[in-house]
């Protein structure tokens, strides 16, 4: 009985410290001198970073977890295929859309002095 | 006797000084008294040259008053986009070229034979030509001028656009439509400023032709190559704006993926 409840608590440490491992906590529990965990990072860098530079997703690195993400990339399920911030993005291609407004403006411009350059030189034939 | 034909002779001699000094007074060539010559031009040919000095004097009054109202519209126009004319080549025939028609007006307004105010009425045109060169070369700089600007901006755009898609594509997204739209993007750009600035170039360089049709020829042909030029240029921004579109379009697909 009391062979098969020691046998049961090693068992339940073992399974205890291999999720403590696999979400990160291991990883930094091992380098910990006791004092209190290292706040979550907080910019999307600091996130993407450690993700984007790694190998092997099955080693023991530690995954960000979602509420450590940032709220640009809250949901996102992993950091290695997610794009930039959508909202940095969105802005970037409204500015070009704005842009290629004003683009238009200019070629109608330049088109309207072509055309004005050939009806007003026929104005007189004189010259 | 002798006294009698003395004093004729210097009646003579009196009457032939007084008809040379009043030939040099007038301008006219002397006459001869023997037979004095019929006058050059009768009353109603008279009346009809003044009728055509005061035509020309009214016409070419008219002509410059034209022509200086259209170069104040091509002035605003090359102000509204001096890109192409960097050393202010165009601006400054258009600048000079009112005051020079002003004066050739006074000139004109106080000529007193009809030949020379039909001088000065071609001159507004063969001297100065408005319309056939100053109208299409401050409009093709102005259109080039436009073109310019068009291009500062999409180039700009197309950099932004590139930092994005080089991201996504980083990021995991298949980017090989918005890369190749880039491309093309940057090559219509080159294209377009090369085509703007050659008939910027081109079209700075004729001048009025003074009567020589030669000229005049080689003028109009420079006009429409400058015209053909700013025409390609104007296409190759046009589809450089729809390569940008796309791009914008894929970056957006590309973002609604994830």
């Amino acid at each position: 009985m009391n062979t098969n409840m020691r046998t049961r608590n090693v068992a339940l440490m073992i399974v205890a410290t291999t999720v403590l491992a696999v979400s990160g906590c291991g990883a930094r529990s091992a380098t910990s001198t006791g004092s209190a965990p290292t706040p979550p990072p907080t910019s999307a860098a600091a996130i993407t970073e450690p993700a984007t530079t790694s190998s092997s997703p099955s080693t023991n690195a530690p995954v960000p977890t979602p509420a450590a993400a940032a709220p640009g990339l809250a949901g996102a399920t992993s950091t290695t295929t997610s794009p930039p911030a959508p909202t940095g993005q969105a802005q970037q291609t409204d500015d070009v859309e704005r842009d290629l407004d004003q683009v238009q403006k200019d070629l109608d411009r330049a088109g309207d002095d072509l055309h004005h350059s050939q009806s007003d030189a026929t104005t007189d034939p004189r010259g | 006797m002798n006294h009698r034909t003395r004093r004729l002779t210097l009646a003579s001699t009196s009457l032939a000084l007084s008809g040379l000094a009043l030939a040099g007074l007038t301008g006219l060539a002397a006459p001869s008294l023997a037979a004095p010559a019929p006058p050059t031009t009768s009353p109603a040919a008279s009346a009809k040259g003044a009728a055509a000095l005061e035509q020309l004097k009214a016409d070419g009054a008219a002509a410059i008053a034209a022509r200086q109202a259209q170069l104040t519209k091509l002035s605003g126009r090359l102000t509204a986009a001096p890109g192409c004319d960097v050393n202010g080549t165009i601006a400054g025939v258009v600048a000079a070229d009112g005051p020079a028609l002003t004066a050739l007006g006074t000139k004109l307004a106080a000529d007193t034979t009809v030949a020379d105010a039909r001088a000065d009425h071609q001159a507004i045109f063969d001297q100065y030509r408005v319309y056939l060169v100053v109208t299409p070369q401050a409009l093709v700089t102005s259109a080039c001028g436009h073109i310019h600007t068009a291009v500062t901006t999409l180039d700009a755009d197309a950099a932004k656009l590139t930092t994005r898609v080089q991201a996504a594509a980083a990021a995991g997204a298949d980017m090989t439509a918005a890369e190749h739209a880039l491309a093309d993007l940057q090559a219509r750009l080159t294209s377009a400023t090369t085509h703007a600035d050659t008939a910027s170039t081109s079209i700075a360089a004729i001048a009025p032709d003074r009567g020589d049709k030669a000229v005049a020829a080689t003028n109009a042909a420079a006009v429409d190559a400058a015209r053909q030029d700013l025409t390609t240029a104007k296409d190759d921004l046009t589809t450089a704006a729809q390569d940008a579109r796309a791009v914008v379009k894929e970056l957006k697909a590309a973002a609604g993926r994830h």
